[in-house]
Parts: structure tokens; C-alpha cells; sequence
């Protein structure tokens, strides 16, 4: 049975630098494909007059093919000697930039493609600071179509150079920069002979130097209770986020403070607990242990947040939260700084949020929620905002100050 | 964290998150692998019970073993089956087999209209708020782009070019009226972790995926004139995981076998935008 566990990596960067070829070109070279894969395409271009492209192994839809870009994620699965991967291809125009984030806001790492004549630019800086926003902490870099600039030592040394200090500033240290030619496969399974100045990595072997990091059994215990189940006994069911806990623990549920010890705790994929107090506890309460450290329990929040929609956040006007699996009503009491998500320079004072910006402010829920400020939870500090039934910006509640 | 159970974690999470969110809920199951394993994490989900209708989309042209493997298991795992049939259409002898209809047309008459009348509900059952199914990503190209939850129109089209944000494990669960949602939580599974899983569980699936003897067998159901058998001599799921690993099926896609997808230009963007699963 498989005991190793797939990794999911992100293949981010600007529109039309080639994210969609490179994953196309690796399973080609990796002999992914099914037999008939790569034929049954090029039928295809030569029914419709196209000439071939390795990005139409990802890009399924068909408007995707006729238009020759990537609309939106997929999920490619893929495997190397050392264990399998799902690839998630995102799209690299802005107004995709909401897809983009649903893909990569699952994966353990991310690989920022950009074309090395073209160099920086606008979304290979947003997507560089989404992955640092949605919590991604590896990234390598990916310097493709080196064919266009003769290989050149120096053109990929001055992109390093310049991005690094782009992804620096966002607290990102790319573990690598790769050069490639996903046109002609330089740098994918063996070292590339047209760059012997490049002693790195190959595509490959960057893939396999990803790691999936562990979360902390050591964190306090979390759960959002997702439901309450009464099939002959009442069973509180949500899913552990973080820690760990056993029948001997007393459980304290937030907001409502109620208390209770343990009848039977149910553990693995299919978590529940068995109260011995015959507690009313709801959905979008969170599960505490009581000698662990409790959320604070707040209404006002500091946060930072991303707006994915054309129609603006306006302060105090209603919306509702969602975190974990509470719901709360919320509205948006004060825009402290505002930034455009490529640029990153301060925009000037503004009382609403712009699609592609990022804002500090203040928002105030109708009542309050638990919260862990030092983020080790998603479900006590990463939440959306949903306007007129949909997800239209996401954030992050950080320390406030006193 | 093993694999398997991160995937099996991921997928109670989701199924539990439509049971609360979403209502009413139905699953549809199609008796095939993927579904069934879907059926085995909903009985997880809820400590052994399964708390919501299935749905069985029945075109009268499935394998009769299916449907004896399918009323098997409704008696011992006891619970509601809803069968969904376009008998409209198999009176008046609309169908491919029949010589009337092409493949892709014969899909959309059969499974794609009797699914739209079943989740609409009638006399004595209000409309399906949301359905459960078993796809995944690795399929083929238009579910390799789907999300967990994914929204239907009034007219169960897929609005495919503007699909909803989904992240933070926070999905799209409020909805206007007589829309509905798809929930797809084995998308992340691949075909070879499904049968890991089947093996690794002890899942009953029904005797078509393994060699009987003749050294044939199915890699994937559907109505007996669109899917063919396949060279194999895998006996046990445990077999069939070594064959789609190392052996001769590594390379070979699992709906090769399915005449419907080659159709519609080789996937199923154009049946599914209308409403197929």
C-alpha cells in the first residue's frame, strides 16, 4: 500500500511564460502520459488547423485550446521514483486570479514560472505574494524559455538577483532558481548541455526536494464542530485541525464556554467526541482541551484581507464571515493601509477594497468568535467574506495592537 | 500522515460539510468503484449510517450484474435507493442501441435528463439542494478543473469559465433559489488510490472489475454498448493495484473503454456543461 504521501505543488507566474507547456513538456518526458495521449492531440490540431502545443495536455476545456490560454486549475497527477504529486496548474491572467487562489490555497509548495526574455512581470509578482499570503513558505522559481535569450548565464543571474529581493521583502526565500526550456526540454530529466554553466537541479530533482511539513501535533487541540450526530448516542463531529486529545480530557467549547468530560472520542479520518454532559453544542463551535491554551474570545478583529470581486468592499455595510465553521455577520469598520496585490506600493487612503487589493483594517463581527492570532489554526484565523451567495475575499486575523 | 488517509480525512470533511450546508441532500451512485467508495466514507461519516437517499440513474442498459450487486447491498447496508429512468424515451426507443440516437445524444437522453427530473424532485419529494458523486480529477480534462463544490444553474448547466473561489477548506454553500450543487469529494483521489483504498478497507465492489477466468475483465462500468472489457488477469483489488502500478495498464487511460468520451472530442466538457456527472 502507498505509505508515502502525495505532495501538492502549485505551478504559478505570469500569463503566457509557459506554466502550462512546462507540465505538459515534464509528463511527456516522464513518460506520464497514457500511450495514445500525446496522438490523440496532435489528431485533434490537425483537425482544427492548429499546430501542436504541449499546454493542450492541461488545458482540457476547449475555449482553453481555441483561445491558448489557461482559464483554470487543474489537478495533474503525476509521479516520480521518489513518490506521487498533484500538479496544479493556475492560470496566470488577473482576471483568473480567483482561481488561482482555489488552486494554489492547496498546496504544500510552489514553483513560479516566468520567461526569461519578458523577465518580472505583473503577475509574477501577485502570484510570489498570494503563495506568500496563503501560507506557502516554499517556493523555487522556474526561469523558462532560455532558448529565447541563447542560454544566457547573465540574463538568468540578473532575474534572480532582481526577484529575490522582490520575494524577500515578502518573506519568501526561494530554495531554488531553475533555468529550462519548456519548448525544447533543457533542465527537465537531464542536465541541460546548451547551460553546462548551471550546476543546480534538474526539474525533477527540484520536484523531489519538496517536502510536505508537518503540522504540529504540539499545537493546542482544535476542532470546528462541523455537526452534532444523534444515531442512538450524541456525537459532537468535526475534524482535528491541530493537536491531539483522549478520554481523559475535558473539553471546553467556544464561544459558549461549556464544559463537559469525555465519554468515547473517536480519532482518525472520521472524528467525533461523546459528551458525559448532555451539553446543546451547535455547529460553528470550536473544541478546545481545557488545560490547554484557550483562543481569545473577540468580535473586533485586526486583519489583512484580499478582495477577489469587481462590485468593492464598502465599510459598514453587511457581509457575512465564514471561519472554521462559524457564520457570522460582519462588517468592515475601518481601511487602515490599501494595496494593489502586483505592485505592493501603498495606495492612497480609500473607505472600500478593489478587486486585486490587499487591505489592513478592522472588522466587526455581530458576535464573537475564538482566535488564535499566531495562526497555527486555520479555523481560529484564516477566513472568507461571502457577498450575495459568493466567496468574494479571503483574510487573515494578525495581532492587534493594544 | 499516511495518503490514504489524508484522502479519506479530506472527503468525510467534505461530505460533512454538504450533510450540514446543504439540503435537501442526495448521492448518487452508479454502483462503479468510485462511487461505492464514496458510499463507504458517507457510512464512516456518520458511524455507520447513511443518512441520505442514494440516487441510481438506470438507462435499463447496464450490466445485469450490476443491478443484482446494487439491490444486494441496499438490503444489507439498508438504505433509501431512488431510481431515476427516462422511461419517456426507452418507450419511445430514443437510445443508441435502439439505432436511434448517436452515442454522446444517448448519454445526454439517458443519464443526463433522467438525473435533471430525479434532483428536481415530484409529487411526494421536494428538489435535491445538492447532490453527492464520485468523480475525479484524473478522469479526464473538464473534472481535472472541477471544485468540491460545484454550482448548477436552474437549468443544471455548469457556468465552466466563471467557477467559484474555494479555499481554507471554506466552499460555496449558500445559493440562490432552484440552483443546485455537485460535491465532488474524491477529486483528489487517483484511480490507483481508490482501489488501494477497496483493497485496504475490504469494500464489496461487484465481481465485473476482476478476471473471471476468461482473462477479461472491466476497468470501468457503464451501459454494456459503449464499455469494453479489458485484457487482465487481475483477480483482487490487491492485483489490480500492482497491474495499474507497474503493470501493463500504467500507461493506459482508465476510460479508454468508454466509446462516449471519444465522442465528444476525447473528454466530456460538452455532455457535463449540460448537466451530466
Amino acid at each position: 500500500m502507498s505509505s508515502v504521501q502525495a505532495i501538492n505543488l502549485v505551478v504559478a507566474g505570469h500569463v503566457d511564460h509557459g506554466k502550462s507547456t512546462i507540465i505538459g513538456r515534464l509528463l511527456a518526458e516522464t513518460q506520464s502520459l497514457p500511450i495514445d495521449k500525446i496522438k490523440r492531440i496532435q489528431e485533434t490540431c490537425d483537425q482544427s488547423g492548429r499546430p501542436f502545443e504541449y499546454s493542450f495536455i492541461i488545458d482540457a476545456f476547449k475555449d482553453e485550446q481555441k483561445k491558448g490560454i489557461t482559464i483554470d486549475t487543474a489537478r495533474v497527477f503525476f509521479k516520480t521514483i521518489k513518490r506521487p504529486y498533484i500538479i496544479i496548474d493556475a492560470p496566470g491572467h488577473t482576471e483568473f486570479l480567483k482561481n488561482m487562489i482555489s488552486g494554489a490555497s492547496r498546496a504544500h509548495g510552489g514553483l513560479i514560472v516566468l520567461d526569461a526574455q519578458q523577465g518580472i512581470k505583473e503577475n509574477t509578482r501577485r502570484h510570489g505574494y498570494m503563495l506568500s499570503f496563503l501560507g506557502i513558505k516554499q517556493v523555487a522559481v522556474l526561469v523558462n524559455k532560455m532558448d529565447l535569450v541563447e542560454y544566457s548565464q547573465v540574463k538568468f543571474e540578473n532575474i534572480i538577483e532582481e526577484f529575490s529581493s522582490f520575494l524577500f521583502k515578502h518573506g519568501i526565500t526561494p530554495k531554488l532558481f531553475l533555468p529550462l526550456s519548456g519548448l525544447n526540454g533543457d533542465n527537465f530529466t537531464l542536465k541541460s548541455k546548451n547551460m553546462s554553466w548551471h550546476n543546480g537541479p534538474t526539474l525533477v530533482e527540484c520536484l523531489d526536494s519538496f517536502e510536505i511539513l508537518i503540522k504540529s501535533s504540539q499545537s493546542p487541540f482544535r476542532m470546528p464542530v462541523q455537526d452534532i450526530y444523534d444515531f442512538g448516542q450524541k456525537i459532537v463531529a468535526g475534524p482535528i485541525e491541530t493537536g491531539k486529545i483522549d478520554e481523559r480530557d475535558t473539553v471546553v467549547f467556544y464561544p459558549s464556554f461549556k464544559k463537559s468530560k469525555l465519554k468515547a472520542v473517536y480519532q482518525g479520518g472520521a472524528a467525533g467526541l461523546v459528551l458525559q454532559e448532555p451539553l446543546f453544542i451547535e455547529r460553528g463551535e470550536l473544541a478546545t482541551i481545557e488545560k490547554e491554551e484557550a483562543p481569545q474570545i473577540k468580535s473586533n478583529l485586526d486583519v489583512v484581507l484580499f478582495w477577489l470581486s469587481e462590485r468593492p468592499m464598502k465599510i459598514n455595510t453587511n457581509y457575512i464571515f465564514k471561519m472554521g465553521t462559524a457564520k457570522r455577520n460582519v462588517k468592515l469598520v475601518e481601511v487602515k493601509s490599501l494595496m494593489d496585490s502586483s505592485e505592493l506600493k501603498e495606495l492612497s487612503k480609500s473607505d472600500e477594497i478593489r478587486i486585486n487589493q490587499v487591505a489592513k483594517g478592522s472588522i466587526q463581527l455581530e458576535s464573537p468568535l475564538p482566535i488564535d492570532s499566531r495562526g497555527f489554526a486555520s479555523c481560529t484565523s484564516r477566513f472568507v467574506i461571502v457577498d450575495d451567495y459568493n466567496i468574494v475575499g479571503g483574510g487573515l486575523v494578525i495581532e492587534s495592537k493594544i | 500522515m499516511k495518503h490514504l488517509d489524508e484522502l479519506e480525512s479530506k472527503s468525510i470533511f467534505i461530505i460533512r460539510e454538504a450533510y450540514a450546508c446543504i439540503k435537501p441532500l442526495g448521492m448518487l451512485w452508479s454502483i462503479g468503484k468510485d462511487s461505492t467508495v464514496l458510499l463507504w466514507l458517507v457510512r464512516k461519516a456518520f458511524f455507520g449510517h447513511v443518512p441520505i437517499p442514494l440516487i441510481h440513474i438506470d438507462t435499463s442498459f447496464k450490466i445485469p450484474e450490476m443491478i443484482a450487486y446494487r439491490d444486494r447491498l441496499a438490503q444489507e447496508w439498508g438504505f433509501e435507493l431512488i431510481v431515476g429512468q427516462n422511461k419517456r424515451a426507452l418507450s419511445e426507443k430514443q437510445t443508441f442501441p435502439h439505432g436511434n440516437l448517436n452515442r454522446v445524444k444517448c448519454c445526454q437522453t439517458l443519464k443526463t435528463e433522467s438525473l435533471k427530473e430525479t434532483l428536481a424532485g415530484d409529487d411526494g419529494r421536494p428538489a435535491f439542494g445538492g447532490v453527492i458523486l464520485g468523480i475525479r480529477a484524473d478522469e479526464e480534462g473538464s473534472r481535472s478543473k472541477e471544485r468540491y463544490f460545484s454550482p448548477r444553474n436552474e437549468k443544471n448547466k455548469w457556468d465552466i469559465y466563471n467557477q467559484p473561489p474555494e479555499f481554507w477548506n471554506q466552499f460555496k454553500t449558500e445559493f440562490p433559489p432552484h440552483s443546485h450543487v455537485r460535491i465532488h469529494p474524491l477529486l483528489d483521489w487517483s484511480e490507483i488510490n481508490v482501489w488501494e483504498y477497496i483493497a485496504q478497507e475490504k469494500i464489496p465492489t461487484v465481481s465485473l472489475y476482476y478476471d473471471q477466468g476468461d482473462g477479461q475483465r472491466y476497468r470501468s462500468l457503464g451501459c454494456h454498448p459503449c464499455t469494453m472489457q479489458i485484457k487482465s488477469k487481475s483477480k483482487t483489488p490487491e492485483d489490480i493495484v500492482d497491474e495499474l502500478r507497474e503493470g501493463p495498464l500504467a500507461r493506459v487511460a482508465e476510460r479508454a473503454g468508454r466509446a462516449q468520451d471519444m465522442d465528444d472530442g476525447g473528454g466530456l466538457e460538452a455532455l457535463r456543461q449540460k448537466g451530466y456527472m
